[in-house]
This record gives C-alpha cells, sequence and structure tokens, in this order.
C-alpha cells in the first residue's frame, strides 16, 4: 500500500524529510530529481540515521561511519553488517507516495503518462556540487602560489598513523584560507570514528604553527562532503595498491 | 480549539485545555488540584527539553502521538477481559480498573477491620489523606522528575492503593486488574502498596486489553514503599494488547530488614518503557527483582533499572529473562549505585537473552557505580541463539520442532521461574508463554 508522504516541493535537491511509512521511521532523501525511502534506524546501533551524510548515493550514519546504499539498502561498510529496509517511492502529479520494497504504485486517475518511475542510481552525485558551493579549492595547490604551496608541504608532514601516507596526498585536506597570520583549515577524516582524529587534528595545527609567519592555525573538521578513496592522490593511490 | 473536540464534546490530547476538561471533570479537593497543576507545569517545562537520551536513545518513540489519545470521564459499562490471574485463585480482595475508573473493589472483611486498606486511590487519597497523602507521589516517584513522571503527576486516573498497618500480614495475595477498553484510550493508574514496620502482603497486578486492536496509552506509576522488616512480594504482568504504548515510573523503598520481591513480566505492548528504580535504604534490607519478557512481532520491550544500595549490608539481585522472536526489540539498561557509605553491600544484576529469530535484536548494558570500598558487586549479561542441536536432540527423541522450542523457551526462562514463590503467577507466566509461542 503507497501512502503520500510529501510533495516535491517540499524536499529541495539534496534534501531530506522524515517520514513514518506503515507505523515506522523513514527518511525520505533526494538526490538531484530522484527520490529514496529507507527505513530511519541504523542496523549497527539501532538508533536514527536521520543527519547522516549522503554522499554517492550512500547514507552514512553520524555515530559510527556504518554507511548504507540508499537504492538497495546495503550495508557497505563496517560497522554495519546488514542491511536496512528500503522502501518503493513513486511520485505523481508533484506528490511523493511511498510503499513496500518493490511494490508498483497502482495507476491513478491520472493514467500513468505523468507517473515516473524514480527509485534508480544515478551517477550525478553531489560531492562535487557541495565543493563548488563552498567555493574552495580542492586539496591540490594552483601552480604558481607560493604561499598556499608551503602550507600545503607544512601539512604534507602529517601522516596518517594507520595508512602511512600523508594526509593531503589521502585528500582529507578540503581548504586552506590565510586571514594575516591565521590560518583556517578545514579537513575530514577517513571515517568519523577514526581514532587517530585527534592525533591528525593536533600534529596538523603544530606543522602548521612552526612556520614563521604562521602565529596560529585552526583546524575544523567536517564530515560534510564525507572522505571516499577517489579523493587520494594517484601516488598514494600506488603506495596502498589501490588502482 | 474545535479541532481538539471530537463530537462528543470530548476534548482529546493533553493540552491545557484538555487538563482544564480533566480538573473540571473530578471534582477533587484544592490540594490535589493543586499538585496536579504544579505537575502539570513541570510537565510542559519537560515537553520543551529532549528526553534524557542516556535512558531514551535507543527507545523509539518516534512514532508515538499522545494528541491520538485522551483520558475518559466517564467509565466504561461492560468490558471483558481476558484475565490471566483472576478467576484462579482466593483472593482476600481485588480491585479492577477499565479506562482510568475503578470498577469493583474487594476487601475480606477480616482484614479491613485490622486497618487495611484496598481499594481505589483516587476516593481513598481523599478519605485517607492523613495516612496517604506524605507518600502519594513524594517518597518512591518524584513528581518532576521527568517528562513521563509529571504527566502521570498530572493526569492521574486512579488506580490501586495498598496499605498495611504495622504488623498486619495477610495470607492470601491481593489481585488488582487494569483495562483498556477503548480505542484511544488513556491510562494513568497508580500503584501505591504502603506496608509499615513489620507487615507483609503479596499483591498481584496485571494489565490488559478487551480488544486486541484497540490502541491505547498508559502512563503510569508503581510506588512500593516498604517499613522496617516489612515483606512485600510484588508481581506486575503486562500483558497489553500489541497497540498500546505503556510507559512507567516504578519504583520502590525498602527500609531496614525489609524485603522486597518484585517480579516484572513484559509481554503485552506496541512499546513498553520502564524505569524501575529499587532503593535500599535501611540497613539489612533486600530486594530481589525478576524481570520475564517475551517480545515478538514489532514490539519494542525497554527497562530502565536501578538498584540504589543507601545504606550498609544491603542486598540486591536482579534478573531477567528475555526471548525474543520476529523482529522485537527488548532493551535493558540496568545500574547499581552503591552510596558511600553502603559498606558490605552485595549486589547483582543479570540479563539473558534467547534469540528466536535473526531479525530480532537485544541491547543489555549492565552498569556499576561504586562509591564504597568493602561491597560484592557483580553483573552479567548473555545473548545468543537456540542451539541448533539442542532441537534436533529433542527431535531425535520424538518431539515435533515448536514442542523442541517450547522445552527449550521454558528451559531458558525455568531459573527465573522458580524465583517467583506464586504457585498462580508461575502458571499463568508459563500458559502466556505458551500462547506466545503459538501452542497454548
Amino acid at each position: 500500500m503507497f501512502e503520500r508522504v510529501a510533495s516535491v516541493s517540499e524536499v529541495p535537491p539534496n534534501g531530506r524529510k522524515s517520514i513514518i511509512v506503515d507505523d515506522v521511521p523513514a527518511l525520505l532523501v533526494r538526490i538531484g530529481n530522484d527520490f529514496f525511502a529507507v527505513e530511519d534506524v541504523c542496523s549497527h546501533d539501532g538508533q536514527p540515521l536521520t543527519d547522516g551524510p549522503v554522499a554517492d548515493g550512500a547514507i552514512t550514519c553520524p555515530r559510527h561511519g556504518a554507511k548504507f546504499d540508499l537504492k538497495t539498502g546495503k550495508a557497505l561498510c563496517m560497522p554495519a553488517t546488514q542491511p536496512i529496509p528500503t522502501f518503493a517511492v513513486q511520485v505523481r502529479d508533484g506528490e511523493v507516495f511511498v510503499g513496500p520494497a518493490g511494490a508498483e504504485l497502482p495507476p491513478g486517475p491520472t493514467t500513468s503518462a505523468s507517473v515516473t518511475s524514480t527509485a534508480t542510481a544515478t551517477n550525478s552525485l553531489p560531492v562535487v556540487s557541495v565543493l563548488d558551493a563552498v567555493g574552495e579549492k580542492v586539496p591540490l595547490p594552483e601552480p604558481g602560489d607560493d604561499d598556499e604551496i608551503r602550507l600545503i608541504d607544512a601539512l604534507k608532514q602529517v601522516i596518517d598513523p594507520e595508512l602511512m601516507v600523508n594526509i593531503v596526498d589521502l585528500g582529507l585536506v578540503y581548504t586552506i584560507n590565510r586571514d594575516g597570520h591565521k590560518i583556517y583549515v578545514e579537513m575530514t577524516l577517513t571515517s568519523p570514528a577514526c581514532p587517530a582524529g585527534p592525533q591528525i587534528v593536533q600534529q596538523s595545527k603544530m606543522a602548521l604553527e612552526r612556520l614563521r609567519d604562521v602565529e596560529e592555525a585552526e583546524i575544523k573538521l567536517v564530515m560534510s562532503p564525507p572522505w571516499t578513496p577517489d579523493r587520494m592522490t594517484d601516488e598514494a593511490k600506488d603506495m596502498l595498491g589501490i588502482f | 480549539m474545535t479541532a481538539a473536540m471530537t463530537t462528543f464534546g470530548r476534548v482529546t490530547g493533553f493540552t491545557r485545555i484538555a487538563f482544564e476538561a480533566f480538573l473540571e471533570s473530578r471534582d477533587e479537593p484544592d490540594w490535589i488540584v493543586e499538585a496536579r497543576r504544579a505537575a502539570y507545569e513541570k510537565y510542559q517545562d519537560h515537553l520543551a527539553v529532549p528526553l534524557d537520551p542516556e535512558e531514551w536513545k535507543r527507545v523509539e518513540t518516534r512514532t508515538f502521538r499522545a494528541d491520538q489519545f485522551h483520558v475518559r470521564r466517564e467509565p466504561t459499562e461492560e468490558a471483558t477481559f481476558g484475565s490471566l490471574m483472576q478467576d484462579r485463585a482466593e483472593f482476600a480482595g481485588m480491585v479492577t480498573h477499565v479506562d482510568g475508573h475503578a470498577t469493583r473493589e474487594t476487601l475480606d472483611e477480616k482484614y479491613a477491620k485490622q486497618g487495611v486498606l484496598f481499594g481505589d486511590l483516587s476516593t481513598l487519597l481523599v478519605e485517607h489523606r492523613e495516612k496517604l497523602e506524605p507518600y502519594f507521589l513524594k517518597r518512591a516517584v518524584q513528581a518532576k522528575r521527568d517528562r513521563f513522571a509529571s504527566w502521570h503527576a498530572a493526569f492521574w486516573t486512579g488506580g490501586t492503593v495498598l496499605f498495611v498497618p504495622r504488623g498486619v500480614s495477610i495470607d492470601e495475595p491481593l489481585d488488582s486488574l487494569i483495562g483498556l477498553s477503548t480505542a484511544g484510550a488513556a491510562d494513568f493508574s497508580h500503584t501505591l502498596v504502603i506496608l509499615e514496620d513489620g507487615a507483609s502482603a503479596t499483591l498481584l497486578e496485571e494489565t490488559s486489553s478487551a480488544t486486541a486492536d484497540a490502541a491505547g496509552l498508559h502512563v503510569g506509576a508503581v510506588e512500593l514503599i516498604l517499613g522496617k522488616e516489612a515483606r512485600l512480594r510484588y508481581v506486575q504482568l503486562q500483558n497489553w494488547n500489541d497497540k498500546t504504548w505503556h510507559f512507567a515510573h516504578q519504583a520502590g523503598r525498602v527500609e531496614s530488614n525489609g524485603m522486597l520481591q518484585w517480579t516484572v513480566g513484559g509481554l503485552g505492548a506496541k512499546l513498553a518503557h520502564i524505569h524501575q528504580d529499587v532503593h535500599l535504604d535501611g540497613r539489612g534490607a533486600e530486594a530481589e527483582v525478576n524481570g520475564v519478557t517475551f517480545a515478538t512481532n514489532r514490539q519494542v520491550l525497554s527497562y530502565y533499572t536501578q538498584q540504589w544500595h543507601n545504606a550498609p549490608n544491603t542486598r540486591s539481585d536482579l534478573l531477567y529473562k528475555d526471548v525474543l522472536r520476529d523482529k522485537a526489540r527488548v532493551v535493558w539498561r540496568g545500574m547499581i549505585k552503591v552510596a558511600k557509605d553502603a559498606q558490605k553491600t552485595d549486589g547483582y544484576q543479570r540479563n539473558d537473552a534467547l534469540l528466536l529469530s535473526d531479525t530480532c535484536r537485544v541491547d543489555a548494558i549492565p552498569g556499576l557505580e561504586i562509591e564504597a570500598d568493602d561491597v560484592r558487586c557483580t553483573h552479567g549479561a548473555t545473548a545468543g541463539q537456540v542451539d541448533r542441536e539442542q532441537v534436533f536432540y529433542c527431535m531425535a527423541r520424538g518431539l515435533p520442532e515448536f514442542e523442541a522450542m517450547h522445552m527449550i523457551v521454558q528451559g531458558f526462562l525455568q531459573i527465573v521461574s522458580d524465583r517467583i514463590p506464586v504457585e498462580l503467577v508461575r502458571e499463568t507466566l508459563n500458559q502466556t508463554v505458551e500462547k506466545k509461542l503459538g501452542i497454548g
């Protein structure tokens, strides 16, 4: 049985809405023009996924970093091993309907002309656009910008203790900004639960503050967009044996 | 305002309008009304802040809508309940509540003569104010404690009172039945048991729904207050239908050398969350807490138990046994708290879970907080599935599979069942387990 859960205009692209389907708390996620609905409970710790970051068609649990495919519900990484239930989503006349997985919305009085089947994964991912929206440069320095190269070189001294690759080549550093003698860095970790997090942050701060013209460095950890192996340089991929 | 009224002129939900209408319908003395008003304000304060995540983060309340329920103003005349216990033994007294109104009260004459009070809270609290007011929502359950406690304190509808004066002992068990019969009805019953020094009694309480599909709400409280050397055996079998929401604060306080034996059965409810506190306040006080839960389908049964050792030489022993099937979920969070001067404490807590399906889930989190330095405190939790070899063994002996399962579940619950001293309760539990297994 399909229930109307939202109108299309209620959920902006890359937005989400908490809904209740068949007495189960669920999350409706919109990626571009596609809608997905999953049970809003992490199969690992049994608590809500509601505010977890969404990227590459997957949602990440905000507590321990478990990742689930929004289309299939499949658990993509530890600590989760079990999938989360998904629901079929259909859009008709600007309204979003959700029903049991695999079900089809019976054709309505307006005939099937306006029925759009949407539960398909796409490759048009929001990751790039999010970065663009922030208006920042992705890790690698622009040629000829000496200051930035120096800052990046300083950060290259910080090594992820688990992977033994520096944080810049891993693609963990998102933005570096200078305001006089103060440096602002936005960076991420390979997973929100990364045990080496505090150590990496502290070392980054120290590495920058060691520079002559830097008085203070402020390191901000961001989890959105989440890190993926694609962010690594080829060199780093080689070192880790990823091709 | 029209939206809050049904065509019968009955106000639903728990808004201020509903609260005023509720007060008006009750005709109570000022001191009770004042206490209710204070609690309602507290309830509003609590609503403005999120629930304590430590207690609530594993309990799924997102589908709960308080405004779908209301307190019924008039008693429901005819409703029959599948009582598990009422007709099966001799009782010294019986009380029945339906949709928050007492429909039957009896007490053996010989105990009434000795000063025992047993009956409906809403009348006894007025008639015996001097005896009950010092205890009601003051000693064991604090009205201001959290959202559900103050919600209950504002809207309590009645409930069972048992007051046993000093030195009196009641040999036969007493029975209390709390029923919900109407869809959308809310029960705010309050169980208040006071045993003065040296008194003893056994109270069996049961909750039940008249139909299988009427969604109900229970926001309850249980207060068990034992004087010196008092002995109480209290059993509560929660057996609502699986559409009912059950929230309760339950607390016991035991004075020197008192003995509380408390058995909790969690069988029904869509979602049940019970905050259970046992306070051992006097030297040598003892408490034994037994829990049996059987959750099926999408039931969520959650227990937040705390054993407070506030005095030296106290002993507490908590044992919960959970059986789960389908997509059911049981959460148990236990804590033993030992105060600084509660030396020679002996505290134990244990939770065992038997998982009958791949899709059920149990969260068992035992805990200890010990400030004294000469105590014995232990805790443990186990979770496991039925051993296929055991089933195979039974089947090789000629038992059909369901009977083998039944035997294994029964065996799992046996340890806690052995600790229940009342034969009737043991039988009742076995019967419900069979029903849950689909063979009773």
